[in-house]
């Protein structure tokens, strides 16, 4: 049996939508009683400032395969393939709302709203808010989804995790080198006590252009407190069953590594596939709701640019 | 399970990816420029596009022009002395050339007795993002 891969998105859309209000008010009330601004050209010559008014939207239409660890989590019908995505970047005066269009499919569920506190040529330290977890709701997913009620009937929901983050960036000539510290905020756990606790995330994209191809070489490495893991695939007392016993969760990593590549179809569409394979340390398979500590994703889609 | 959604991928895909190459050819429309010999000179595609801004375009550009006599023509790229091919006595003549430029590129065809022009077709590099200093950065992740 298997939960609907469709639900766990409803969720996470559900998370970002009070951050693209916070994110349009704080661009609206920036744009108010300013002048258009001009284009600004960047070039070796002048110093790296802060980013002007400049926006993009694209449509993102792919289909992912996208596993879980999430013992009984599998995509079916074609329908839970499809992911059409709304990216959108914005940024004004420091201020910016960016998608990640390689790592992020959901709509809205990849954006990051950040401000932009230092940059220099090769270097850039940023405040970030954006998402590090997904959540995912046993309950809707098993009457909606026929999800695996034996196994995961009667847990709690397991909400988003927002993340606050300072994120220095490395700059080389084809290559990005990013590493967050934030505190991630969950949900709450069985005594009511909110969850909260370090992240540590890092990723390093090289990117090697191929004639018309661009295509970007990725390795991540992240590190998850305990009381996050343990948020997520812990099962506390209260959700102690015959076939699910008492399991707290340790701190834990995820390494990554994935290729992307995109190709320009026209000034407007772009065709982008890629492969990702997360592989998360050996401690979370012993949790009972978890069944693997590896996924491989793999995207294939065209991309329209507004 | 998977293996029949797989085969929804293996149609829905290939389909739309055909539809969008198909529009790219429709939509590349011929760029030609005559003189009062009706010299039919095109350069197909006369757009080759790039991901961002200064990069280089890559892409095999077929050159042709028709004359309704016999001609002797060479081709040249605007600005470059040494010419890319000539022809005598010829009126219908096509070839193919590998393109690589950040910038448009006219392509010239001039008549070989006297180096004057007589049609020239042009291939243009565009862009989906511009490189701008942050959209640079936003790229590379």
């Amino acid at each position: 049996m298997s939960f609907k891969k469709n639900n766990i998105r409803r969720l996470q859309n559900q998370g970002f939508s009070w951050l693209l209000a916070i994110s349009l008010l704080i661009f609206s009330a920036l744009s108010y009683g300013q002048e258009s601004s001009d284009s600004y050209e960047n070039d070796a010559n002048k110093p790296v400032i802060k980013d002007d008014f400049q926006w993009q939207i694209i449509l993102d239409l792919s289909l992912i395969y996208d596993p879980t660890i999430i013992a009984g989590i599998e995509q079916e019908e074609l329908s839970e393939y499809l992911l059409p995505g709304l990216l959108v970047d914005i940024s004004y005066k420091g201020f910016y709302l960016q998608s990640n269009q390689r790592r992020s499919h959901v709509l809205l569920g990849g954006t990051e709203l950040g401000y932009q506190l230092f940059i220099e040529d090769n270097w850039q330290l940023d405040l970030i808010l954006k998402a590090y977890m997904q959540g995912y709701d046993s309950e809707s997913l098993i009457e909606y989804g026929g999800g695996d009620a034996e196994l995961l009937a009667g847990l709690k929901e397991r909400e988003i995790t927002i993340g606050a983050a300072i994120r220095y960036s490395q700059y080389f000539e084809d290559a990005l080198f990013r590493i967050d510290f934030a505190y991630g905020s969950s949900g709450e756990d069985e005594n009511e006590h909110h969850v909260g606790g370090l992240i540590i995330d890092s990723f390093y994209s090289y990117l090697l252009p191929y004639k018309n191809w661009d295509i970007y070489l990725g390795v991540g490495l992240t590190y998850f407190s305990q009381d996050i893991i343990n948020y997520y695939i812990g099962v506390s007392p209260d959700e102690v069953l015959a076939t699910r016993p008492e399991y707290d969760a340790e701190a834990g990593f995820r390494a990554q590594a994935e290729i992307y590549a995109q190709y320009p179809v026209s000034e407007s569409w772009s065709f982008h596939t890629g492969i990702t394979h997360s592989y998360f340390s050996n401690n979370v398979k012993e949790s009972p709701l978890v069944d693997t500590n590896q996924t491989t994703q793999v995207t294939l889609g065209v991309m329209y640019v507004f | 399970m998977y293996f029949n959604v797989g085969k929804g991928i293996a149609i829905v895909l290939p389909t739309l990816l055909y539809c969008l190459l198909v529009c790219k050819q429709v939509s590349a429309n011929e760029l030609a420029v005559s003189d009062n010999n009706k010299v039919v000179f095109t350069a197909l595609p006369e757009q080759c596009v790039t991901l961002r801004q200064g990069r280089s375009c890559f892409a095999t550009v077929e050159l042709q022009w028709k004359s309704p006599s016999k001609q002797s023509f060479c081709l040249y790229q605007e600005g470059e002395k040494k010419q890319l091919a000539c022809w005598k006595n010829s009126n219908n003549v096509q070839i193919k050339i590998d393109f690589e430029s950040n910038k448009s590129v006219k392509y010239q065809l001039r008549k070989e007795v006297n180096d004057k022009v007589v049609a020239e077709a042009q291939v243009e590099v565009s862009w989906q993002h511009k490189n701008t200093a942050r959209k640079r950065r936003w790229r590379l992740f």
